[in-house]
């Protein structure tokens, strides 16, 4: 028989229905194009990242206040016997891990969601959805940079209540960090707020590079050397801008310009890492993306 | 009529493999129910992957009513893949809501009917039920939508053929009305009275389509003797 008497051309060719899309006119910009980012999808994708990650991190703020009121009032009684010691002793090892856990376990919790959603089997329901890949990496980002952000806050919070509360921590009195004679210039200012913002964001986007990376290698050890060899690249890369117009190689005797000069070069290396690593995910999910 | 699918010259390799090669084929939108027939490693699930977005084509184009895949077509594809994916940590109603959510053609009333119909418990964790009511929620969360294309990967497979015979009429009974089927089976002999149209694929090339009235006509034999005829040395 021959089998291919029947691979005609299509015989349904006459093209005249027009197809209707369900999506809002508020969906397409000027040029009638499908806008990337649409405030009605991100809302709907926010408002399951969101109830994903706010028990762990309700459940961290609790513990971590819950800790930080038995610490300052363990560490104010007035004498310690042998059970409140030990006690005491216990709860600022607990007060030091909640003090840890409550902005990791959000960060955490969000990474885990990242790599279950895009590439496990929930990535079928994921990208079945009509959203673009743009908004599904923006939402899983910026609800984890948010409730990462609330831990790291609580945390400082905590620190300085526990830290003002405590009559013996006083031994960061007089050291350079609490120095209050010390001011910074608003360029430092700007220049601290940027790397802080830019390492802050970079911890989101390296790690869901990293996720990509290491699905998109089939050999794994592969993923891990090429790891391996990115972090000391941009550790050399990075040593080299902060040294940059330093008197000795390092952080010795460094003049204020060059100072200035290695702040600028290392925001503008993260800068270029924030973009790579946005890159490089946008491009896996939507050219690479091989569920199994 | 226009075409709900159509794929021109489309091309799929893993390595130097090939999944698909070069095939053109398209699918009418007469509202029937289509089989993508063709044994194991044959580019069914590549085709489907590449009509609903999760492959893109190594070369050719692939077009869903009328658009290139993406944010638009998914609006109004409904899939079920034969992973049958679901959110583990929701609640059966969770997960009613979370398509309510998404999809704008989404039918709670009917999700919620056919919830009862298929004795889909909706207060239980999604991972706590058993693999056969997994498979029910997705197939009715799938069926609820008023979509225009339904692509079903595989819903047949792994199942008795009582559930089979179900499962069949409870597509029939549900899917929208005018909507197109796009359903990829290699258990011919059970469903080939349903099909409207069918695309044969053999490693990677569509070696026959039409409809199976036509075709049994002409061959003067029944599809699943086709089928076994045209693969009998794979």
């Amino acid at each position: 028989m021959d089998v291919n008497a029947y691979e005609t051309a299509n015989e349904f060719a006459d093209q005249t229905e027009e197809f209707t899309f369900p999506l809002p006119a508020s969906d397409y910009d000027k040029k009638g194009k499908l806008k990337p980012l649409r405030g009605r999808m991100l809302k709907k994708l926010f408002k399951y990242e969101f109830r994903a990650l706010l028990p762990p991190l309700y459940l961290c703020l609790g513990l971590l206040a819950a800790i930080s009121v038995l610490a300052c009032v363990l560490f104010n009684l007035p004498q310690y016997d042998e059970t409140t010691g030990t006690v005491t002793l216990l709860v600022s090892l607990l007060y030091i891990y909640a003090l840890i856990a409550t902005p990791i376990v959000p960060l955490i919790v969000a990474l885990g969601r990242y790599h279950k959603h895009f590439f496990k089997d929930e990535g079928y329901l994921t990208f079945s959805i009509p959203a673009s890949m743009e908004e599904h990496i923006f939402a899983k980002h910026v609800s984890g940079m948010a409730a990462t952000f609330v831990g790291l806050v609580a945390t400082v919070i905590s620190a300085i209540v526990v830290y003002n509360a405590v009559p013996f921590m006083d031994f960061f009195e007089g050291t350079i960090i609490f120095d209050p004679t010390r001011t910074l210039s608003p360029l430092t200012i700007v220049e601290d707020a940027l790397i802080s913002l830019e390492w802050f964001v970079g911890i989101f986007c390296v790690g869901g590079a990293l996720t990509c990376l290491w699905q998109g290698f089939h050999k794994k050890w592969h993923a891990v050397v090429f790891g391996i060899g990115a972090y000391l690249l941009f550790m050399i890369i990075e040593v080299l801008a902060v040294s940059f117009g330093s008197d000795l190689f390092f952080f010795f005797n460094r003049d204020p310009v060059g100072m200035h000069v290695g702040a600028w070069l290392s925001i503008v290396l993260y800068a270029a890492i924030i973009v790579l690593c946005v890159w490089y995910e946008l491009r896996t999910l939507k050219y690479k993306l091989n569920l199994k | 009529m226009a075409n709900v699918i159509e794929c021109t010259a489309l091309t799929k390799k893993y390595g130097e493999t090939y999944a698909l090669n070069g095939i053109d084929f398209a699918v009418p939108a007469t509202g029937g129910i289509v089989g993508l027939l063709g044994p194991n490693g044959s580019g069914k699930t590549t085709l489907i992957k590449l009509l609903t977005g999760f492959l893109t084509p190594t070369s050719g184009n692939v077009k869903v009513a009328g658009k290139p895949v993406g944010v638009e077509t998914k609006s109004v594809v409904s899939y079920l893949s034969d992973a049958h994916a679901l959110n583990n940590d929701y609640t059966v109603m969770q997960e009613i809501e979370y398509f309510a959510d998404f999809f704008s053609d989404f039918d709670r009333e009917k999700a919620l009917r056919m919830m009862v119909e298929l004795g889909v418990d909706d207060k239980k964790k999604v991972k706590t039920l058993s693999k056969g009511t997994k498979e029910k929620l997705a197939l009715l969360l799938t069926l609820s939508r008023n979509a225009r294309l339904y692509i079903l990967d595989e819903p047949i497979a792994g199942v008795d053929p009582a559930a089979r015979d179900y499962i069949l009429k409870t597509i029939l009974a549900n899917k929208a009305e005018n909507a197109t089927v796009l359903m990829s089976t290699h258990l011919i002999s059970e469903i080939e009275e349903y099909f409207d149209y069918i695309v044969f694929l053999k490693q990677g090339n569509v070696v026959l389509q039409g409809e199976p009235n036509a075709i049994r006509q002409r061959e003067g034999k029944s599809i699943d003797e086709l089928f076994r005829e045209i693969f009998k040395w794979m």
